[in-house]
């Protein structure tokens, strides 16, 4: 008779370790248009930033939940702290960082990637950053990587800023991003020359600490044409029992010819809302590349949006879910193809286990304009269960006869016959089992920079059997 | 009295893309479902609303060209049981709905055909109770003109070892705008269940709007399920070797449009209705034969 491999959840002690909240700043719970005030004060907004927040509140009461997607019933607004400053000011050198936090993301190992593989790397605590800093030689090449707050009060990026800020994820988007646009906090801000090609990546770590607790950051980056700029985002937060929220919002753009990709590890802890908004605006024969791995989180939302708009601009997506007990993970992409010779490949990879509700979700569009446009879509996903859920929900929506677009979606189980012809080489069924939801992940692994692609390989091996082997 | 007519994506999406149902009203109350008795082809001539059941062994063919008429279809395939159902739509503003239970080893064989109706939304739930209960549906469709086009088809798979095989072949030309919604929904129990569906569209004309929603449900882990889906132009090589033979554009045009359609025409299985599709695809010569009588 056959019998199941039983396999461990997560241990997720490398990243549940937690400390006492130690505030400067916790405004009170709930979002109101005092909250707003408060933290616009705090944070010595501009006035044309004052009224962006008040106006995205009025947005946000006046916008419904979506209708669709993972439930959030358990998300109670009322209760969630919008802003906790920590009680450190930004700081540029390691040994100014208070020692709580300098543990927790030494814990976390960013300060060593920051030595042996980053150009840069920031570093946000609850509400704000708390370190930044980028190599001389980076910065000497005219590459910006600093707190969207210090940003904006610069007078070089002020007005960059003000004309790039939530406009290509506006506050009437949806609920979340008008709730984003009211509250937003921390973040970084990213801008590459012309021309300029960096070559080795920039990290932001983003870590939530309180519990309760809502984390709001904005990134912006601007990619100037001809350049190149790989950039990563981690993210973790220690579990409680009071739901989390992550409503944070990325904004790209991508100049002519240039090429930005975006590595996420997302591992957020499993009470923790993560509702985050991610967009990039491609202009002519630009590229951008999302990597993406969702491994956390008690409800997922997230859908990296593409929008095509200069001929011959690419996009690529590249992603993996591990959902397990106790996850509703609904991720995937959206593609615009709004110019013409557009072209985009969307490549993911699902896995549900131990009750765990996996979603592929995607949106294509190609617009009339887009003729010749090509795009291919393809998703797996694995079962390891059956009291886990995997659904896919994609939509192609095309406008004109010139374009050639592609979809093929696939589901099941681990194949017998690959768990049979490994342990005739030696290995155990566990091992075999490992190995193969590994393999399966290869699509991801293998665009990440090894020391992410170890650690993705890790939070899998966890999952599938407990042990880092 | 007027009565509400709609369909639903089973797992609703981002609404700004407008594919998570549609709604019309119809004018009134749809009739009480009529019994369908006999064996062997039986042959229905649609021109108004109609409500039928039809039961083990037997083999429907629907002509349905009425304007403005709804049509409900219930098939009841009890175990062991087989029946075949094949619905020619070329009325305007025609709405179906059609249901199917099939128990263990149960068999329905569809086919549905769409020509050139203005506004035809389609419905169709197919239940899959039984083990080893199997479908196999053929579904075209050429939309011009105006048409619009909305076809929801759902499938159930709750049996175990059930098979589902679903194939689409459509051509939009035209303004013509079209929604397909196909889901494969293997529920918990449906073990060694195993479902295939596959879209291919072929676009001949820059104002069409196609819209493909191919979606997998799945609570089951020991299931093989697979979507594929493709849209696109007619193939320039193909083009410049026809005419390289001395056929002229439109022509060509026609003919690989018929070709893509000939596929699921020639799954009627009864040469009658097949040279009458062929006939209303305007082929001249649909009076030779084409399936042995």
């Amino acid at each position: 008779m056959k019998q199941k491999t039983q396999v461990a959840d997560i241990d997720r002690s490398l990243y549940d370790f937690r400390y006492d909240e130690d505030a400067a700043d916790l405004l009170a719970s709930g979002i109101t248009p005092e909250i707003i005030r408060e933290i616009s004060e705090e944070k010595g907004d501009p006035e044309w930033m004052r009224q962006f927040r008040l106006h995205s509140l009025e947005i946000f009461a006046k916008t419904e939940m979506p209708p669709w997607g993972p439930p959030v019933d358990g998300l109670n607004l009322d209760n969630i702290v919008a802003y906790i400053r920590p009680k450190s000011r930004m700081n540029t050198d390691w040994n100014d960082v208070p020692e709580n936090i300098k543990e927790t993301f030494e814990r976390l190992g960013i300060p060593q990637a920051e030595r042996e593989s980053l150009a840069g790397v920031g570093a946000q605590y609850d509400s704000e950053l708390v370190y930044h800093n980028v190599r001389r030689e980076v910065a000497e090449s005219g590459v910006v990587y600093t707190d969207l707050e210090s940003a904006m009060h610069d007078p070089r990026f002020a007005e960059m800023i003000r004309t790039h800020f939530m406009k290509l994820v506006p506050p009437t988007d949806h609920k979340f991003a008008a709730l984003h646009g009211a509250v937003w906090s921390g973040g970084s801000f990213v801008y590459v020359p012309a021309g300029v090609r960096l070559e080795i990546p920039l990290q932001s770590y983003f870590r939530l600490n309180a519990k309760g607790a809502g984390q709001f950051e904005h990134t912006l980056i601007i990619v100037e044409d001809d350049a190149y700029l790989h950039f990563i985002e981690g993210c973790s937060a220690p579990k409680y029992y009071e739901a989390g929220l992550h409503a944070g919002c990325v904004e790209l753009y991508v100049g002519k010819r240039a090429t930005l990709r975006y590595s996420t590890i997302e591992n957020w802890s499993k009470n923790m809302y993560n509702l985050n908004t991610k967009r990039a605006v491609v202009a002519e024969g630009g590229r951008i590349e999302w990597v993406s791995g969702s491994f956390g989180s008690h409800v997922s939302y997230l859908y990296p949006m593409s929008i095509l708009n200069g001929r011959g601009a690419h996009a690529e997506f590249t992603g993996i879910t591990f959902a397990g007990a106790g996850q509703n993970l609904d991720t995937g992409a959206k593609i615009v193809h709004n110019a013409p010779e557009t072209s985009s490949h969307i490549d993911t990879k699902s896995i549900s286990k131990s009750g765990g509700i996996s979603t592929f979700r995607s949106a294509v569009t190609v617009a009339e304009q887009a003729v010749g446009s090509r795009s291919s879509v393809s998703c797996e996903s694995l079962m390891l269960d059956s009291i886990s859920r995997s659904d896919t929900v994609p939509v192609m929506d095309i406008r004109t006869d010139q374009a050639d677009i592609g979809h093929e979606a696939k589901i099941g189980r681990i194949s017998d016959d690959a768990v049979f012809y490994l342990m005739s080489r030696g290995l155990d069924e566990q091992s075999a089992r490992a190995m193969i939801v590994s393999g399966f992940a290869d699509n991801v692994s293998k665009e990440l920079p090894l020391e992410y692609a170890m650690e993705m390989n890790n939070l899998i091996r966890l999952e599938m059997t407990g042990s880092t082997g | 009295m007027e009565t509400k007519f709609s369909t639903r994506l089973p797992v609703p999406t981002f609404r700004f893309l407008g594919v998570n149902g549609t709604e019309r009203v119809l004018p009134a109350e749809p009739p009480a479902p009529a019994a369908l008795s006999g064996t062997g082809i039986q042959r229905l001539d649609i021109t108004a609303d109609a409500a039928f059941t039809v039961t083990g062994g037997q083999t429907v063919i629907m002509d349905i060209h009425a304007e403005q008429a709804y049509l409900q279809t219930h098939l009841q395939a009890d175990a062991n049981e087989k029946i075949r159902l094949v619905q020619i739509f070329h009325g305007d503003c025609v709405c179906s709905r059609l249901t199917a239970d099939l128990a263990d080893h149960a068999a329905a064989e569809l086919v549905q055909i769409y020509l050139h109706g203005t506004d035809t939304v389609s419905d169709t739930e197919i239940r899959m109770n039984g083990r080893k209960s199997a479908l196999t549906a053929n579904i075209g469709y050429l939309a011009d003109g105006d048409s619009r086009l909305d076809l929801n088809l759902n499938v159930i798979q709750s049996g175990k070892k059930s098979v589902s095989d679903i194939d689409v072949q459509g051509v939009l030309r035209e303004r013509a705008q079209k929604i397909f919604r196909g889901t494969i929904d293997f529920r918990q129990g449906a073990a060694g269940a195993s479902g295939a569906e596959h879209e291919d569209v072929l676009l001949t004309d820059p104002e069409v709007v196609n819209k493909t929603v191919p979606v997998i449900l799945c609570a089951e882990e020991d299931v093989a399920g697979t979507h594929g889906a493709t849209a696109g132009q007619l193939d320039a090589r193909v083009i410049f070797y026809l005419q390289s033979r001395g056929i002229p554009e439109p022509e060509i045009r026609e003919l690989i449009a018929q070709t893509k359609l000939g596929g699921v025409i020639r799954q009627i299985g009864d040469a009658e209705t097949e040279r009458a599709v062929w006939r209303l695809l305007g082929r001249e010569d649909a009076d030779e034969p084409v399936t042995e009588e």
